[in-house]
């Protein structure tokens, strides 16, 4: 709003200081190595996932009859027409790999989304009208926490019915309480600050204070919580998938892969081995790329 | 003072609950401003010194109605705000401005200067268009002394001096005619200090502003204020215009202060005996009778039954002091006070 205003006389000018701040935060963030690779690879995943079809040799569903259970083509028997090699369907795994990645980012992004949102305005409430609403609040979330989290999301889609919306959503519900708690802690350190004291002296009703005023001087350790719980959320999804409670199949997800190929584990390794090496290899990067994301936004661990 | 005050304070009292135990039952009750009463004519400083802890800026909290006070009436412009619910503040919040000890904490550290002093009056609904705001802006920090280009910039990017400029600034966005100053200087370096109390000044003049300037440091109080109130323990000891009051404070504790005041002049005499000793008492717990009897080097025997009350010794002078004597001359004494140091 601000910047829109400041910006309009004369021609378009880069903000000097933003630039600067963005100088810094690259400079703290490329100091860790992980990071940068994990930001490089997350932006690769990005690209996978929206010229799926452009790169995929195969669609992710045709099932090549012909074919079941092709090794990947280094082995014997292997082909190249099936670089990662084929399914007990005859489905290209490569192909069923990148459009999972559409799949697990996307549940990401979702589950991030609605746990970032509902705990940012239950933490903000709660922080800033402290009392019973706090008293309340957090008591219920204290009982989200106490269940182990796979267990609860298990429950949950037991009640609303397997498939991916509901396990996204019982996810992001198991989530909750992690950003409530940081949203919650920091804005009851900011509430206090003089400069929030300056805009209700000025007038400013309480929704301005929580949400235009407290609220952007919080985001640092949101952000950051943010992104481990992306690489969470793709795990916890693939989880539920893998127990039949997630997305069904025939969809490409990485976790139903691997509860479709379970059968085949000592017949062929591959159908086991690649999803679940997608998975790891994509939460490794994403968490790597929040340690480093912790370690240029939090200012205690700065040395000046 | 005039016949209609900008602001007239009368028996404000704020104590804060102090819970505890299984059920967060009322423990005990601090007194932290308890029965204070002046006024502040339009375009007059009241200064108001005393110890940390003594309820000067809980009083300043008060009066800019940030905190509800539990007993008293504030009259502003002829209307009692004291017990005003927040959302029948809004439209008197213009008129009422804070200025905030530490510069830096005040301002919002992700907010632009020009989007700072524009913040208050787009939350008042007096935006404007953008011309208008930027103009505004401009104007805003032209009075404080800054260049406009300053509008651009994030308040770290700035020295604590011009921090505070902009606190100001931001007090006068809304043309107040009160602004209450919580040691607006104390987190200033001395060279700072000066200049900051001269804007003030001259802000004063050109807008005709009427301030309530709170700090601990006599000599800063000496040079902005009309008149002089002097706090202990939640209570006003001493209320006298500036002049008088630095010639002969009557209250011992207002003579205490000025005693420990360190004195560039080589001649003047010292006064490190008369210093208090000891801490200020808790306001949990006050002492009996006259707060000040327990630290006070001539307190009497009345002093620690009975609580002098804030009674007035001609010239606007006003003391809370059983031991204070209007001379038959008509001039108001610390007689007893002023003996009693001569003599040791």
């Amino acid at each position: 709003m601000a910047d829109a205003v400041t910006n309009t006389p004369g021609p378009v000018s880069v903000d000097p200081s933003r630039r600067a701040r963005l100088a810094e935060f690259w400079y703290y963030f490329s100091e860790n190595r992980g990071a940068v690779i994990g930001l490089f690879f997350f932006l690769f995943l990005i690209l996978l996932a929206v010229f799926a079809p452009l790169i995929a040799p195969h669609a992710p569903q045709a099932q090549y009859r012909d074919a079941t259970l092709v090794p990947p083509f280094w082995q014997e028997g292997g082909s190249t027409t099936f670089l990662l090699g084929t399914d007990p369907v005859g489905r290209d795994i490569l192909s069923r790999l990148i459009y999972g990645t559409r799949f697990s980012l996307f549940i990401g992004v979702i589950v991030t989304t609605l746990a970032l949102i509902g705990g940012i305005v239950l933490g903000v409430v709660a922080g800033y009208f402290r009392g019973w609403v706090d008293t309340v609040i957090m008591r219920l979330m204290d009982i989200i926490l106490a269940f182990p989290s796979l267990l609860l999301a298990l429950v949950l889609v037991a009640v609303l019915g397997p498939g991916l919306i509901n396990a996204m959503i019982a996810i992001a519900l198991v989530f909750q309480p992690h950003f409530v708690r940081l949203t919650r802690a920091a804005v009851m350190t900011e509430k206090n600050r003089d400069y929030v004291v300056a805009a209700k002296v000025a007038g400013a009703g309480p929704l301005r204070l929580m949400f235009k005023t407290i609220l952007p001087n919080c985001m640092a350790p949101l952000i950051v919580q943010a992104t481990l719980s992306f690489s969470n959320a793709i795990l916890d999804a693939a989880a539920l998938g893998f127990l039949g409670m997630g997305a069904q199949p025939p969809t490409p997800e990485w976790g139903t892969m691997l509860a479709e190929a379970r059968e085949f584990i000592l017949r062929a390794w591959w159908v086991v081995t690649l999803p679940g090496l997608a998975i790891l290899v994509t939460v490794l990067a994403i968490n790597l790329m929040g340690d480093g994301l912790r370690d240029a936004l939090d200012p205690k661990l700065k040395r000046s | 003072m005039s016949a209609q005050p900008l602001l007239s304070v009368r028996g404000i009292r704020k104590l804060f609950a102090i819970r505890g135990g299984l059920f967060r039952r009322v423990k005990a009750e601090l007194r932290a401003v308890d029965g204070v009463s002046f006024d502040i004519a339009a375009g007059e400083t009241l200064g108001l010194v005393g110890e940390s802890g003594c309820g000067k800026s809980t009083l300043a909290r008060c009066v800019a109605r940030l905190h509800e006070p539990t007993d008293g009436s504030i009259v502003f412009e002829g209307e009692d705000i004291a017990h005003k619910s927040m959302r029948e503040m809004r439209p008197l919040r213009r008129r009422i401005q804070l200025v905030f000890q530490d510069p830096m904490a005040s301002l919002n550290p992700r907010k632009r200067v020009g989007s700072i002093l524009r913040d208050a009056s787009r939350i008042q609904g007096l935006g404007g268009s953008r011309q208008e705001e930027r103009d505004r802006v401009v104007e805003l920090l032209d009075h404080v002394g800054l260049a406009a280009a300053y509008a651009d910039r994030h308040p770290h990017e700035l020295s604590g001096g011009q921090r505070q400029r902009i606190g100001i600034a931001r007090a006068l966005a809304l043309n107040p005619r009160l602004i209450v100053a919580d040691e607006p200087v104390s987190a200033l370096d001395v060279s700072v200090q000066a200049q900051i109390l001269n804007l003030l000044k001259e802000l004063q003049e050109k807008l005709g502003l009427s301030i309530l300037f709170i700090s601990h440091d006599l000599g800063v109080i000496r040079h902005v204020s009309d008149r002089i109130g002097v706090m202990y323990l939640g209570k006003l000891v001493e209320l006298a215009p500036a002049e008088a009051f630095y010639q002969g404070p009557l209250h011992p504790y207002s003579q205490a202060l000025l005693a420990a005041v360190p004195m560039p002049d080589p001649d003047a005499a010292t006064h490190a005996d008369k210093a208090i000793e000891g801490d200020i008492p808790s306001p949990i717990n006050p002492p009996s009778g006259c707060r000040f009897h327990t630290r006070c080097p001539i307190a009497a025997d009345i002093c620690s039954r009975v609580e002098p009350a804030l009674e007035h010794h001609g010239e606007g002078r006003q003391v809370a002091c059983h031991l204070v004597t209007t001379s038959t001359t008509g001039g108001p004494t610390g007689a007893q006070a002023v003996r009693t140091f001569s003599r040791e």
